[in-house]
């Protein structure tokens, strides 16, 4: 399924926040460097405050590394997208004065979608992820979940082909995040996207990633990379499951 | 004592539903005593007219169009003033924008800022001349403060993690200004309009006071000199409800700009 052609290059990144106190700087990452293929679901995984969504910034171009580069290369098949890379942020950001298809309007207005069409289309995308009949609520009307999705197809509809996902679905109860995942899953291999996922939750990352980095130290830098290959849907009580999930925990606490 | 609270309650209940019915009884009563008052000759008529007086006062003038007219021409003020002062202010706060612009045009402009628009009323009179000018000079005078300073914190307030969202989604910088900046301020620079044209509406009546041959402040002032009370009542019976349609036409347009205020919270389910 997953085609060998790396879309995201990750090449010896190292970066620094300037000091609290005020004079030198505080190392966050050193010397990063990893393919992401074209269509993978790659997790980020590491401790809270260990930079994972530093790097998910630098990747999105928001931060510039103070070393080393990112290269994402387009595809043929990125059709009218104009951002190559689009990120869906830990607090989502959903335009509180918009509706839920006014906020996904708002990408397809950046794409240069006329109107008729950005209509029609902002509301197959909501149909796209279970938001059918709430297209003229409120993000303060919608429930946790529902703004998770709000904010996934409002992603969607830029028609990039690399999602980035900030802790997505973290402040979910169990039924609804799992509900999330399978989406996710879903809508990845519908429109083969290359997904980057930072998180917390190994188990979350073994449960979806492809392959799961894990990050440690200050500054953090790459303890290890696994390849998953276990079978979807993947079951956490499997003896394979749990020996990645306790291999990759001893990474994470050193 | 229980009790006695529950029964407070209970008596809070019963007058949120009778509002309407009570305010109705309390102002018939006022009214009612007002007429009274003057009819038994507690008060001279001369002083204080008595309603009725009051009303066919400008039954009198509605029928022969000085009313109307009169009115119009504050309203034309008021409109005029208004649009570009406000206007004036928007633009200004969107300036504030640029920090050099603030910092060059707020120093003259906090000096200007105390002084009452009222106070130019000689100057303006100078200026100017009689007649409409003036008033649009001091009505645009005093909505432009307000207007000033409701785009400057509305646009100061507007948070930049949205702006790095709109940038995510592929929105170019001046999208982003239109898209995601300005709903942002448009609450607080609605809510400076609604005070500006407040004080637009004080303002014009006060300077027709001197410096008009038209207008309802005009009609008062003549009226007075005229020793018609019940007119210069009924003046200003007009003025008050001419100001309350204002408001509650600025009450219109903020629901209909800001749907997303006026919206209750129900939660759907994942």
């Amino acid at each position: 399924m997953i085609s060998e052609i790396s879309q995201i290059e990750v090449c010896n990144v190292s970066f620094a926040f300037p000091n609290a106190v005020g004079r030198g700087s505080e190392a966050i990452l050193r010397d990063i460097s990893f393919v992401v293929n074209r269509g993978e679901l790659l997790c980020l995984v590491g401790e809270s405050g260990c930079g994972k969504t530093t790097l998910l910034q630098i990747i999105a171009g928001l931060l510039k590394p103070k070393k080393g580069e990112i290269n994402i290369h387009q595809h043929a098949s990125d059709n009218g997208a104009v951002v190559p890379c689009t990120i869906v942020f830990q607090d989502l950001n959903l335009f509180y004065w918009q509706t839920a298809l006014g906020n996904v309007k708002v990408s397809l207005r950046a794409r240069g979608v006329p109107e008729p069409e950005r209509t029609t289309l902002g509301l197959a995308l909501l149909q796209k992820v279970n938001l059918s009949g709430f297209q003229d609520y409120y993000p303060h009307e919608l429930s946790g979940g529902m703004s998770q999705r709000l904010a996934l197809a409002r992603a969607l509809a830029t028609n990039a082909s690399i999602l980035l996902l900030d802790e997505p679905f973290s402040d979910l109860d169990e039924k609804t995040r799992r509900a999330l995942e399978e989406d996710l899953l879903r809508l990845r291999s519908e429109t083969c996207l290359t997904v980057v996922m930072v998180t917390h939750d190994l188990r979350q990352a073994v449960r979806l990633g492809d392959r799961v980095v894990v990050l440690a130290g200050r500054p953090a830098q790459i303890q290890c990379m696994e390849k998953i290959e276990l079978l979807r849907p993947r079951n956490e009580e499997e003896e394979l499951f749990k020996t990645k999930e306790k291999l990759l925990c001893t990474h994470l606490t050193t | 004592m229980t009790n006695h609270g529950y029964d407070i309650m209970e008596n809070m209940n019963w007058m949120k539903k009778q509002r309407w019915l009570i305010k109705a009884i309390t102002i018939v009563l006022f009214l009612a005593v007002w007429e009274g008052v003057v009819k038994v000759g507690i008060v001279k008529s001369v002083l204080l007219p008595a309603p009725t007086a009051v009303f066919s006062a400008l039954m009198e003038t509605l029928r022969t169009g000085v009313l109307v007219s009169d009115s119009l021409a504050s309203l034309r003020r008021v409109l005029v003033g208004f649009l570009f002062g406000s206007t004036l202010g928007i633009v200004t706060g969107g300036l504030y924008l640029n920090s050099k612009i603030r910092l060059i045009l707020s120093g003259p402009l906090e000096l200007i800022r105390p002084i009452p628009p009222l106070a130019w009323v000689p100057l303006s009179l100078l200026w100017f001349g009689f007649g409409d000018p003036p008033a649009y000079f001091l009505v645009a005078l005093g909505a432009f403060f307000p207007a000033l300073s409701a785009t400057h914190l509305g646009f100061s307030r507007a948070e930049t993690s949205y702006n790095r969202a709109g940038r995510m989604l592929g929105l170019k910088p001046r999208q982003i200004f239109t898209v995601v900046i300005v709903p942002q301020a448009l609450p607080s620079i609605l809510s400076g309009l609604h005070v500006g044209l407040g004080v637009a509406w004080m303002i014009v009546v006060t300077a027709e006071l001197v410096g008009a041959q038209s207008g309802l402040g005009y009609l008062i002032q003549i009226s007075r000199a005229q020793l018609q009370t019940e007119l210069v009542v009924g003046g200003m019976v007009v003025i008050g409800l001419i100001g309350m349609v204002l408001n509650g036409i600025m009450i219109l347009i903020e629901r209909a700009l800001l749907p997303w205020r006026y919206r209750g919270r129900e939660i759907g389910t994942a």
